[in-house]
């Protein structure tokens, strides 16, 4: 019976740990999650937040006690039983074939050492585990096929006036693939946290597995990883990790251990782990881990439309209506992008009776206007000074702090500004007062992280192989976006649930 | 154009309502010093309800006191819900705030004692409940105090809860509310469909 340590709770590791439960291996799978337990589908968590009003993940965010930060990882990230699909969007478009090949393609970044075809496969599984919704007719990128278990979420009237739009500026627009099972969904707009479980969360997904699997799984929460032991320089004897309910601290051993604690917590364990042999890290011989934090620049923009006699609003709480016109090869040297539309009115009904406002007043407002947004995430090129290290400090969660050095290149920069410009002309084609139009960008923040213990086909490119076998090891794996050689534009969770896929078929045939 | 500041929860989330109209008051607002010294008073300035293990089953007085409110918000502002059908809803989901924790028995039984105090010197549930809702003071921490903390924990979450709930944005021409649990999502009957 092979033992395998899975690090972290989130999609990657419950996706890897699923495969493997669900497989003839017979896998004894131990999952340490550095925060708390919590409940999937509870109907009064749900109420109190229908209610109250308030971010029921709160007490799960990132810790602000973090070193040298220029990512933007507070709030970004949730330290609890499901990781951060908690409050996730649920957004799953795939990588396109171009992303695999950024360097050949653009002169910035590496290539993927494997293509869009070694990963079509996969993808396929994953979007049949996640409970997908989407348009399987929409073969860009192509889907050779593969059907989405769900069909696509209808057009709203709101994306409709978007879409006019969009057609007036030959901007081509699509469904968007979303983690939402349409058997369950029930339209109720609080996809942050559903009362139904229809949106995909690992917590879910997690809980399922105790149920169907009490002898094969176990779950330790509360319980940060805090060291990789090895036997020798090549294989992995297990981990030390803390009891945060007791204070103490224990070790474990397995057969395989799994890392999949995100991007920027992967590559700080192979950094915490150092030892005899590995003087500056595990994998790091070479000097990638850590290196080539990148994540997603993101630009909006919002203008008001005069009348609103329909009373449009966003109805359903997620967004139906994506454009990748400029994900494409053609937009690919700057930077590419996706992007959606939304269409709001004054419809905060509660807020208003509680500040009194009378119920002529409140029909006035809902149809006087309409707000139009428009909102995308582009892709980040690699700068040299990217990465994440090791802090001096512990958090509240037994980890160490983090520091994180992050520039935006400046190719990204004036393409992103190129994008809001677009947004503005789509906007004013609206029908959006240009002067009641406001834009707005980030710098891409700790919810996209990527490539910091990227996949490469040689040990002196990158941290991990291309079946995330971390290069000179025997039985260490890293499962997250830390193995992304780029991110594309695209949202990672998606791949990187692919690539959960395929390493459990990995697994399958060299650690039975 | 001027700079839009944002955060990605709410690019997740495009189109979000934006913003709430400024106050207008209207209502007749009454009340005793001797209320005002009671509704004043400093409880605590803790983020979460007071008593959160104390759990049990709200009376039906003090239920009967609090759906009160739903039935003066529904008839000011013409929310044209089922009310007896909203009020079955509500003392269902007020049982899973009360009997589970953290439990807001505490929070409820001391605003169900303002709007006793505050009744008693109204002409009506109308004049009570918009002395309750609106009464404007300049106190300092009033969020700490017992009507601050009853605004707060209770009030104002009990009209979140009504206008999901009750069907009550349907009166205003929306055809679903953030809280509204719609149709299947294979027959979105909750929604318009765009017809493309």
């Amino acid at each position: 019976m092979p033992s395998i340590i899975v690090v972290g709770s989130g999609v990657a590791g419950v996706t890897l740990a699923r495969q493997l439960l669900e497989s003839e291996g017979d896998y004894q799978v131990t999952v340490f999650e550095a925060g708390p337990e919590f409940k999937p589908g509870d109907y009064r968590i749900w109420l109190d937040q229908v209610m109250a009003e308030v971010d029921i993940y709160r007490r799960f965010i990132d810790d602000p006690r973090t070193d040298h930060e220029h990512f933007g990882l507070h709030g970004a990230r949730l330290f609890m039983k499901g990781g951060t699909t908690n409050h996730w969007g649920g957004l799953t478009p795939r990588l396109k074939p171009e992303d695999f090949e950024l360097k050949s393609r653009t002169g910035f970044g590496t290539d993927w050492p494997i293509g869009y075809d070694d990963m079509a496969p996969y993808y396929a599984k994953a979007e049949v585990l996640l409970g997908i919704t989407g348009d399987s007719d929409n073969d860009d990128p192509p889907r050779y096929g593969a059907q989405y278990p769900f069909p696509p979420t209808d057009f709203t009237l709101g994306d409709e006036l978007v879409i006019a739009a969009l057609r007036s500026h030959d901007i081509s627009y699509g469904h968007m693939s979303l983690a939402r099972n349409g058997d369950r969904c029930i339209t109720t707009g609080t996809c942050n946290y559903c009362p139904v479980n229809a949106r995909y969360t690992a917590l879910y997904d997690l809980a399922q597995l105790q149920d169907k699997f009490p002898e094969a799984l176990t779950l330790k929460t509360e319980s940060p990883v805090t060291k990789i032991l090895m036997d020798g320089k090549n294989r992995a004897r297990g981990v030390d990790y803390l009891d945060l309910q007791t204070g103490t601290s224990d070790s474990m051993e397995a057969d395989v251990v799994v890392v999949s604690s995100g991007t920027v917590e992967s590559a700080k364990l192979l950094l915490a782990s150092a030892n005899a042999d590995w003087a500056d890290g595990i994998g790091n011989d070479s000097g990638h881990v850590g290196r080539h934090l990148i994540g997603h620049p993101v630009m909006f923009a919002e203008g008001v439309r005069q009348g609103n006699p329909d009373k449009l609003d966003t109805e359903l709480g997620f967004t139906s209506l994506i454009s990748r016109h400029f994900d494409s090869p053609e937009y690919q040297p700057k930077g590419k992008m996706w992007f959606s539309g939304s269409v709001s009115a004054n419809a905060s009904l509660a807020g208003q009776v509680r500040s009194n406002v009378p119920r002529a007043a409140m029909d006035t407002s809902l149809a006087s206007e309409m707000r139009i947004s428009l909102g995308g995430e582009m892709e980040q090129f690699d700068s040299p000074e990217n990465r994440v290290s090791l802090g001096s400090g512990t958090t509240r969660h037994g980890l160490p702090t983090t520091e994180i050095e992050v520039v935006v290149h400046d190719v990204n920069v004036r393409a992103r500004q190129e994008h809001v410009d677009t947004f503005v002309e789509v906007l004013k084609t609206a029908g959006c007062a240009e002067d009641s139009i406001e834009t707005g960008a980030l710098d891409p923040d700790g919810a996209h992280a990527s490539c910091t213990c990227r996949m490469s086909a040689s040990d002196g490119a990158g941290v991990v192989t291309p079946d995330l076998q971390v290069h000179g090891t025997d039985n260490l794996y890293v499962c997250s976006n830390a193995v992304f050689a780029s991110v594309g534009a695209a949202n990672p969770t998606l791949t990187v649930s692919a690539l959960a896929v395929r390493l459990a078929e990995h697994l399958a045939r060299n650690h039975r | 154009m001027s700079t839009l500041y944002i955060d990605r929860r709410r690019l997740l989330q495009l189109g979000l309502s934006s913003g709430v109209l400024a106050a207008l008051p209207f209502g007749c607002i009454s009340l005793t010093q001797d209320d005002s010294t009671e509704l004043l008073r400093f409880v605590s300035d803790a983020e979460g309800p007071l008593d959160p293990t104390r759990t049990g089953v709200l009376s039906a007085e003090a239920f009967d006191a609090l759906s009160s409110l739903g039935r003066y918000v529904n008839q000011v502002w013409e929310l044209e819900a089922d009310m007896p059908l909203y009020v079955d809803r509500l003392r269902a989901d007020l049982q899973f705030k009360t009997e589970e924790e953290p439990s807001y028995l505490t929070e409820y039984d001391s605003a169900v004692e303002l709007f006793k105090l505050v009744e008693g010197s109204s002409a009506d549930a109308e004049q009570t409940w918009t002395s309750l809702l609106f009464a404007d003071f300049d106190a300092e921490d009033f969020a700490a105090t017992k009507l601050g903390r009853a605004r707060h924990f209770v009030f104002h979450e009990l009209i979140a809860h009504q206008m999901p709930m009750s069907g009550a944005f349907r009166s205003f021409g929306l055809w679903n509310y953030r809280g509204h649990f719609g149709g299947s999502y294979s027959a979105p009957e909750s929604y318009r469909r765009g017809g493309i």
